[in-house]
């Protein structure tokens, strides 16, 4: 028994335990009869019928060792024809709900939550290990596509989720956008005054404390005291200046949002393109100097190019915040995702939450890999081409 | 023809260079040495305009320094410097381009002088070209550096402790390289280096520098052969050694006088030492005939002490190398062969601890 123990891949043990313990979790689902009444549990035994424990018996080989890649293709597989299989069910499921009662809201709750973290707990284990990227995206396009087409054709509508898109989608797409604007817009703009302000704080030497020691102080403010406080000066330029109310800019709104999410990208922003000028090796500075290069050919020609993955990285981390923290900027009126989530929190509907934040995840998601793809092409002397 | 002329200079307070001239001939490889501190980087920077003298002046060909652009002269003077100082986001042959590139070269006849370049350094072009510097060893990459600066197939070479940082083999063969180079392309170079064996293998004129000033500018002959005081400190007592890693084999070699072929036969009356060739006279080994008393039919084949660990030296050898040669063997004399192996003559121990090698040109 302990030779076979040797064939086992710990972290994909790991995750089949957590698929199995959300599986028999008693709350998986749940259905109240309206948005207002308090909701009874669904398990998967009510989902998928009485053999559902047939699932725990697909999802076995996965805790197996898989070295070769047709074993993790395999399991990748497996894996995600339950999770889309349960998937299917429970949408059928919700939709006989709403068949039923059309006022009735069907949720996945706390028993598919923890299934699910057991799926993505073996899909960042896993992933990791398919260093060519083609073969990477074979696997991601197993793991997502079939969610893009299933809920295209409308197999999760019924999804009280997805009732809450129907009901409120032409102010989703209006506050996703917005909330793009805000979070790219104020990162875009720090990175218009970072970028200079590092190279030039590298170049005089000087000043690189006393800049830093003002921007370290503002990240240390939270997000919503910070917005707090900028209302009231921007409220008293406003009234004070017409053509700055011209321009929309007043004490609540996007205005005040835009500012805090700026000064907050700025330390990302300006230290790691000091950092990245910083690391450059003299002697390649040296060298360049000593071949005759002009100050601007160097600075174009060997400092910007090596400092790139290092300034992009500093970006990628002021995005990623920004995105999150755009979330509370709703709370002085900026709008953005966070609208539906404060909503929810005050209806105390869960789903118009959950409408809020799986698009922040996905956007914020989406924005790193983005920023990290870029930082990788940028170094092709380190990484190879 | 560079020509260095009374120049001063002081960092922060300390004196750097105090009046130094000096007079570097083309075609001439000069080896700036001396202790760290010594002023001989900044000497070389000044060369190049990378440092500017307070006082005095650099003329190349005649013309001074200060009346050409910085960025134009250095673009004619080839720059390696100690680890390479190689771009590592561009790959090998972008990192050779470059300076064609400031000077507006084609890009056909750059791509022509990149293969030529890479095969003047014995690197394969195919093999190399598109690899970034991480990819090489320091030894490829120093050779890649010395191939980017003379890209542009400048006049001057200025190299400022290029191998320091590689393994004594490594280094061993790119100066090597670099007297092959200097064969071929006959360029005007001017080295810095602490490392006096380095510096006595390459230079055709050593200027030895202490706290900013020229001790002596002289062959490396004449400086191993200098009563200085400092010279004799900065050298220690390897400077015998030193010396003997300057005198070739050849001048003191002697006719062989007791040589046996390996089919002749060992006369009971014979003893002494022996030198043993085959019919061509090619080196086989060597019998010493001392303590052998009862012999009859035996041939000097089979009494032959055969050598695996040296075939001889040959006449280019350096003394040095013969001396390492009789601590390894034991051998009182070496036996000095042609590229054939054929035995030609000899050399003895004491013939290298003579004490006329010691005191000056032979």
């Amino acid at each position: 028994m302990f030779k076979n123990l040797k064939n086992i891949e710990m972290p994909c043990f790991a995750s089949y335990l957590i698929m199995i313990s959300g599986l028999l979790n008693s709350g998986f689902c749940s259905l109240a009869q309206n948005r207002i009444v308090s909701s009874a549990p669904v398990s998967v035994e009510e989902i998928a019928g009485k053999y559902y424990f047939i699932f725990f018996i697909v999802l076995l080989p996965v805790i197996f060792k898989s070295d070769k890649l047709l074993n993790r293709f395999l399991k990748f597989v497996i894996v995600f024809f339950v999770f889309y299989t349960i998937l299917f069910m429970a949408g059928d499921f919700a939709s006989e709900a709403v068949k039923n009662n059309y006022g009735a809201r069907f949720s996945l709750s706390s028993g598919f939550w923890i299934f699910s973290g057991g799926v993505i707990f073996f899909y960042v284990s896993l992933i990791s290990r398919e260093k060519k990227i083609y073969q990477r995206l074979v696997f991601q396009i197993i793991s997502f596509l079939p969610f893009f087409v299933f809920s295209y054709y409308g197999f999760f509508s019924d999804f009280a989720v997805a009732i809450e898109f129907a009901l409120n989608s032409k102010r989703f797409f209006a506050e996703l956008k917005n909330h793009f604007y805000i979070s790219y817009g104020s990162v875009f703009m720090a990175c218009c005054l970072g970028v200079p302000l590092g190279i030039y704080l590298f170049r005089s030497g000087k000043n690189e404390k006393r800049v830093f020691y003002i921007l370290n102080i503002v990240q240390t403010i939270p997000g919503i005291a910070f917005f707090t406080i900028m209302m009231a000066p921007l409220a008293f330029l406003s009234t004070s200046f017409l053509f700055l109310q011209k321009a929309g800019i007043s004490g609540v709104g996007t205005a005040p949002a835009v500012i805090v999410l700026f000064l907050y990208s700025l330390l990302p922003v300006v230290r790691n393109t000091v950092e990245g000028l910083k690391v450059i090796d003299g002697s390649v500075i040296e060298s360049g100097r000593g071949m005759g290069m002009k100050s601007s050919e160097i600075f174009f020609k060997i400092e910007l190019p090596l400092s790139l993955p290092v300034i992009l990285n500093g970006i990628r981390v002021a995005l990623v915040h920004c995105v999150g923290s755009t979330a509370v900027a709703a709370l002085i009126g900026a709008g953005g995702l966070g609208v539906f989530i404060f909503q929810g929190i005050g209806q105390g509907a869960d789903d118009l939450i959950l409408l809020g934040t799986f698009p922040l995840i996905i956007m914020a998601v989406i924005s790193d890999r983005l920023m990290e793809f870029l930082t990788q092409i940028s170094k092709p002397g380190v990484f190879g081409r | 023809m560079i020509e260095i002329d009374s120049v001063v200079k002081t960092f922060k307070g300390k004196k750097a260079l105090r009046n130094i001239s000096l007079k570097i001939e083309k075609s001439e490889i000069c080896v700036l040495i001396g202790p760290s501190g010594a002023g001989k980087t900044t000497l070389l920077k000044m060369i190049n305009k990378m440092i500017i003298p307070d006082q005095g002046e650099i003329r190349i060909n005649s013309k001074s320094v200060k009346e050409i652009e910085s960025y134009r002269l250095r673009r004619k003077i080839g720059y390696v410097i100690q680890g390479t100082g190689l771009f590592p986001h561009m790959t090998v042959q972008e990192n050779i381009k470059v300076v064609p590139g400031l000077l507006n070269w084609d890009k056909k006849r750059i791509e022509k002088r990149v293969y030529e370049l890479l095969e003047l350094l014995r690197m394969e072009p195919e093999v190399y070209l598109k690899k970034y510097p991480v990819e090489l060893s320091g030894g490829e990459a120093q050779r890649v550096g010395i191939a980017r600066a003379l890209a542009a197939d400048p006049e001057i070479l200025l190299m400022d402790e290029p191998f320091a940082s590689l393994d004594p083999i490594t280094r061993q063969k790119l100066q090597s390289e670099i007297l092959r180079i200097q064969k071929v392309l006959d360029k005007t170079i001017v080295f810095v280096t602490h490392d006096i064996e380095e510096a006595l293998k390459l230079a055709s004129k050593t200027a030895l520098l202490k706290n900013g000033q020229l001790i002596s500018c002289k062959s490396p002959h004449e400086l191993l052969s200098e009563d200085d005081e400092f010279i004799s400190k900065f050298l220690g007592a390897d400077k015998w050694l030193f010396r003997l890693s300057l005198l070739k084999a050849e001048e003191i070699v002697r006719p062989c006088r007791r040589v046996l072929c390996e089919t002749d036969p060992v006369s009971p009356g014979m003893s002494g030492f022996f030198w043993v060739a085959d019919e061509k006279m090619r080196f086989m080994g060597w019998i010493d005939l001392k303590d052998c008393k009862n012999r009859e039919n035996i041939k000097a084949y089979d009494l032959m002490v055969k050598t695996r660990a040296f075939t001889g030296i040959v006449r280019d050898d350096s003394l040095k190398k013969a001396l390492g040669i009789i601590i390894e063997t034991g051998l009182p004399r070496l036996p000095v062969v042609d590229s054939a192996g054929i035995l030609t003559g000899e050399i003895m121990a004491f013939d290298i601890l003579r004490p006329e090698l010691k005191s000056g040109d032979d």
